[in-house]
Formats: structure tokens, C-alpha cells, sequence
């Protein structure tokens, strides 16, 4: 087996990094696709829902951020929860440490950027039987974001011409996210409760309350319940 | 791989964190659920409720979001070909 020049391998690595996320693009680009479609129909216009695309690129928190901003909810609840679900990337990049111990600062941050659970996979999946490559990663990197972004383009394009959405049953795209992000943060029973709680709260704070407020309303006394939740049980543990 | 991974924050606020998504994040589904055109229907021909049902049906087992939605927004059209 020759041996190449190590620009020669770096650039093998690139072109299998690139073409590693292929299967996978069906599925980003459906996401990339839905989102598009989400953000017009929620107000944005064609640019700001593109420039989220290009520069936020995290699927999970560009749909529930548009979702809570065309339901009313507030900056800072938007803000805790982009934060706690993209609280998975700590995780994701500290294990990726050991594979980036020597490569430059400027790689690091833009392969940071560049991080997304699909690349994730590839790259562990990769570096667990190979030798980590940081132009593996880049071409996997690459090639989500560009799909991702590409197919928010289509369906930011597509967005205006979908007309009601709700004809089509579509707009159940946007609770049923909301379902697959909630359901695994439901760890332990004071969490279920805490759901409970806000779920038959915010139905009748609907019935009652003018306008958004009951998001907020409901939202903080559940909050606060389950803050009382975990005094209690502290109070009963140290007894 | 870069900022804060040592932020220190207090226990308690982080306790009380997790239940932020958790409270919002309910309180957006259920309404869009239970009230889809503005008032409140419990009945089995709300389309959306048994949606809702099936997607969180669909998540527990598969935790698959193009499939919960695929599958909730089919429940959806079927039910209005067939119960309209």
C-alpha cells in the first residue's frame, strides 16, 4: 500500500467526510424543509428565517425559537430552552475532546459551529476505529450544514405558496416537535407532575385569560410548583 | 469544545431550570391541541387531540421526530376523509 503525502491524505479524508452524511440528508433536508416552511408561515421573512439558517444551524432550537415566537412566548423562556436543548452539545463536544486534543483554535471553533447530531454520529462512529481527522470532520460538517441550509432556502421559497397550512394538517408539525423534545425531558415523577400541572393549567388559563398569557401564567405556577416539589423532598431527606 | 463548560451555577436555580421547557413548552401543546380553533374540544372528532395521542404514542417508542410528525399529520388527514 503506497503511502500518501499528507496533504494527499487529509484530502481523501475531506472527500470521505463529505460524503459520509449522504444517507442522512433525507432526513436533515425534510427538517431543513420543514423549518423553512415554519418560519415564513410564523412572519419571519425570506432573509431572517435563511440568516437563522446560516448562522444558528441547530434544527431543534431554530423550530421551537420560531414556534414560541408565533405563539407569544417570551425572550427568556425561548432563550432557557434553545439553551437546554442545545445543552446536549456540552456533552456531544466533550467527548469529542480526547479526538481534538492537538488541532488549532480556529479549527476548533469553526468545527464547533459546525457541530450537529448528525455529524456527531458520523464522527464518533469514525474516530472510534480510525484516526481522527479534522478534515473528516469539516467534510462532515460540510456537507449537513449545506443540506440544512439548502433546504431551508427550498422551503423558506416554498413557504408563501403553501397558503393555509392548516388544510393540510401541517400545523401539527410544530406541537408534534414540541412533543419529541418534551417527552425524554421527563426524567422523574416531579417532572411529569410539573407537565400535568402546566398542561391543565394553560387549558384553562386559555378559557380565562385574554390573549398569549396563559403560556406565562401557566408556566410560572407549574415552575414554581415544581420548585416547591423539590424543597419538599429536600426537607423530607434531611429529616 | 470551547466557553463555559465550569460555569458554576447555583443547584438550586439549575433544579428549577429544568422545569422551565418542561412547563412552557406543555403549555403551547396542550391548547394547540385541545382548542385548534380557538375553543376547547375534548370530543374524539378533534382531529388534533387524537394526533397528539398518536405522536405521543409514536415518540415514546421511536423517539423519531420526521415519523411523529409524518404519522400525526396522517392521523389528521385520515380522520377528516373519514369523519367529515
Amino acid at each position: 500500500m503506497q503511502m500518501l503525502s499528507h496533504h494527499e491524505a487529509s484530502l481523501q479524508e475531506f472527500r470521505l467526510g463529505l460524503r459520509a452524511p449522504l444517507p442522512l440528508a433525507i432526513g436533515v433536508s425534510s427538517f431543513g424543509l420543514a423549518y423553512g416552511i415554519l418560519a415564513i408561515q410564523a412572519g419571519l421573512s425570506f432573509l431572517e428565517s435563511t440568516l437563522m439558517s446560516l448562522t444558528v444551524f441547530a434544527g431543534a432550537a431554530q423550530f421551537v425559537a420560531t414556534g414560541m415566537l408565533m405563539s407569544g412566548a417570551g425572550a427568556l423562556p425561548i432563550l432557557v430552552t434553545t439553551f437546554m436543548i442545545n445543552s446536549r452539545h456540552f456533552l456531544m463536544s466533550a467527548s469529542l475532546a480526547p479526538y481534538v486534543g492537538g488541532w488549532k483554535l480556529r479549527w476548533k471553533a469553526l468545527l464547533s459551529f459546525l457541530l450537529a447530531d448528525e455529524t456527531y454520529a458520523i464522527t464518533m462512529s469514525r474516530f472510534s476505529k480510525n484516526a481522527p481527522s479534522k478534515y473528516y470532520q469539516l467534510g462532515v460538517g460540510l456537507n449537513v450544514y449545506v443540506v440544512w441550509l439548502l433546504s431551508s432556502i427550498v422551503g423558506s421559497a416554498l413557504g408563501p405558496l403553501v397558503g393555509k397550512p392548516q388544510a393540510w394538517g401541517l400545523d401539527f408539525a410544530l406541537p408534534a416537535t414540541f412533543i419529541v423534545l418534551v417527552l425524554p425531558m421527563l426524567q422523574n415523577w416531579r417532572d411529569v407532575l410539573v407537565c400535568i400541572t402546566a398542561g391543565l393549567l394553560s387549558i384553562a388559563c386559555f378559557t380565562w385569560l385574554p390573549g398569549k398569557w396563559y403560556v406565562t401564567f401557566a408556566s410560572l405556577v407549574a415552575i414554581a410548583f415544581g420548585w416547591g416539589l423539590v424543597e419538599l423532598c429536600k426537607r423530607r431527606s434531611s429529616r | 469544545m470551547a466557553l463555559l463548560s465550569n460555569a458554576r451555577i447555583s443547584k438550586r436555580i439549575a433544579d428549577t431550570m429544568r422545569f422551565v421547557p418542561i412547563a412552557v413548552l406543555t403549555s403551547l401543546i396542550v391548547p394547540s391541541l385541545l382548542a385548534p380553533k380557538g375553543h376547547v374540544d375534548f370530543s374524539f372528532t378533534n382531529e388534533y387531540l387524537i394526533a397528539g395521542i398518536v405522536a405521543t404514542i409514536v415518540t415514546y417508542r421511536t423517539k423519531a421526530l420526521i415519523l411523529t410528525i409524518v404519522l400525526g399529520i396522517a392521523t389528521i388527514l385520515a380522520m377528516r376523509l373519514f369523519i367529515s
